[in-house]
């Protein structure tokens, strides 16, 4: 074990360092809705792809993909590329973002598309139905960091302490300065997260005597793991059901779509997808050999989300690096928290509080800051209760967020997409969603769920729009930003 | 509003359907011709050339973005 003065003088300096940036970042806010909520339409494309980076890329890493790497083997890393290649969606669909986002001002992915239907209700549910599948994922960044800081500790960290910590840190950084604390401390962090990995991989393969006895002792050892399905886990209906609702994250997601509206110009566009590929393909390798490496050097653990801390206390990385890489995976689901929490509060702000020809930005950041601290402290409670509902909500959020995906393409590609049609895809995919996992049972792990849901969704979708009318105040997206694209060369 | 009349540029239409195609090789190749076979780094090392294809597809597209118009 770590002795729990030690972690919480790392954390001390860490968090030091951190509300240094975020002041720093609070001093640069103008006062106004957009600069709050996306850092005045002005991000650079390191910072940008930094901060998406430190944001899609949470706990999950280096607790649940090593974990899953440690019990089901290189399935892990199949699916987790097969999300990473979901970024391709970028290409199309970022710079569509972005210049409808310039044109008409907008600041919440969900306020976008009720603009495009020409029906606030549509945003509205949007925003929803993001608040409850995202809420318990949030959860699941708190049950993490507690995870990672009681294990390491042996309890000497509690729960609650390890919780409030996490609370803590995400609440201030949010609330402090909205987006553009969160995207300078989330670029640090991101840092942070990478070079820990660098250094705990190296020291663990180097424990083992280097990558060749490493790679020697998983093909005698654990040969099975070198496959699919692996140990069994990986079957290809496991495999289809967990990547098919995570390729389109960078679509379903508001914390990591509204990303899209914070860059300054096209060259930080495409600088922040080019960081984004280049961190996450790194971070993805460095998480499935960690994994790796804690099945050769600490085997049998009845589970498997307890690999890392148990990696970690093994004695094989020394213990400067072992508080790296603790602040590293605090980093990941603190960024992830901070930035679920301010996208769902611009939806709220955007979608609930602000008002046609008012000026009320105050009012705006006000009800946005309410809502992050809502949001934080419902994930920090149920975390410490560990709500089985909670639970299931937080492994149903990807498939649960799909709904969004239809009206968001039929935004861009179909201007026959009604506001009725995507009222009923938004919500009947969310009640099917919802029907099946809670009330049916049926697994994260069945493909029959996302497929579903998804196949549900866009049937009302296409279908109620085919019988129902265009409004009046819709906007022609596809029309209106034709030459822009053109003019920029994007597809 | 007006239907969309335009046709995707031949570009676009190419980049999708290869990246459909490498996407839908992520699964096939692992779990139909990698499957199976005797123990050893075959599937790992096949997808990390997954990941680095992918990288080289959505690179390819954005690099040819003009920046000022």
């Amino acid at each position: 074990m770590i002795a729990p003065l030690l972690v919480w003088a790392a954390i001390g300096l860490f968090t030091a360092l951190g509300f240094a940036i975020a002041l720093r970042a609070a001093r640069a806010n103008t006062g106004t809705a957009g600069d709050y909520y996306i850092a005045g339409r002005d991000v650079g494309g390191m910072v940008a792809g930094l901060s998406y980076a430190a944001t899609t890329y949470s706990a999950f890493m280096l607790v649940v993909l090593t974990g899953l790497t440690y019990r089901g083997g290189a399935g892990a890393l199949g699916f987790e590329l097969i999300y990473f290649a979901g970024l391709s969606l970028l290409v199309i669909f970022a710079p569509r973002f972005w210049l409808v986002a310039r044109r008409w001002g907008f600041i919440s992915p969900a306020e976008m598309i009720g603009a495009r239907y020409g029906c606030r209700m549509v945003a509205r549910l949007m925003a929803v139905v993001s608040l409850v599948f995202l809420l318990p994922y949030c959860t699941t960044q708190m049950a993490g960091i507690g995870l990672l800081l009681s294990g390491v500790t042996d309890g000497g960290i509690s729960l609650f302490g390890a919780v409030a910590t996490g609370a803590a840190l995400a609440m201030f950084w949010a609330v402090l300065a909205g987006l553009r604390s969160v995207a300078w401390t989330d670029a640090v962090l991101s840092v942070v997260m990478l070079v820990s990995g660098v250094l705990a991989v190296g020291f663990a393969v180097s424990a083992l005597g280097g990558w060749s006895t490493f790679a020697q002792g998983l093909a005698t050892d654990h040969g099975a793991w070198l496959g699919v399905p692996g140990s069994g886990l990986w079957s290809l209906p496991t495999f289809v059901a967990l990547a098919v609702p995570w390729f389109f994250f960078a679509l379903s997601n508001p914390q990591v779509s509204q990303r899209l509206f914070v860059l300054r110009d096209f060259r930080a566009m495409r600088r922040m997808i080019l960081w984004v590929l280049g961190f996450g393909f790194v971070f993805t390798l460095i998480a499935v050999a960690w994994g790796f490496a804690a099945l050769q050097l600490v085997p049998g653990l009845e589970n498997s989300s307890m690999a890392t801390p148990a990696l970690l206390t093994s004695g094989v990385v020394p213990v400067w690096v072992a508080l790296l890489l603790i602040l590293g995976i605090l980093s990941a689901a603190v960024s992830t928290l901070d930035s679920i929490a301010l996208a769902v509060g611009a939806m709220i702000a955007r979608d609930f509080i602000r008002r046609e020809g008012v000026s009320n930005d105050g009012l705006q950041i006000l009800a946005g800051r309410i809502v992050i601290v809502g949001v934080i402290l419902f994930a920090s409670y149920f975390a410490l209760q560990k709500a089985q509902i909670v639970d299931q909500l937080a492994a149903l959020s990807a498939a649960g967020l799909l709904v969004t995906v239809p009206p968001i393409i039929g935004a861009f590609f179909w201007s026959r997409g009604t506001a009725a049609g995507a009222l009923a895809g938004i919500l009947g995919g969310a009640a099917v969603a919802v029907w099946m996992a809670i009330l049916q049972g049926v697994s994260v792990f069945n493909p029959l769920l996302p497929f579903t849901v998804g196949g549900v969704s866009t049937a009302l979708f296409v279908g109620v729009s085919l019988i129902t009318r265009p409004r009046a105040g819709a906007l022609d997206f596809a029309a209106e930003i034709a030459e822009d694209l053109s003019r920029h060369r994007a597809w | 509003m007006r239907e969309e009349v335009t046709r995707p540029p031949a570009g676009r239409r190419f980049w999708i359907v290869a990246m459909a195609v490498l996407i839908l090789a992520g699964i096939a190749v692992p779990y139909g011709a990698l499957a199976g076979a005797a123990p050893g780094f075959a599937v790992l090392l096949f997808w990390a050339g997954f990941g680095l294809a992918v990288i080289a597809l959505i690179a390819l597209a954005v690099l040819r973005w003009r920046a000022e118009p």
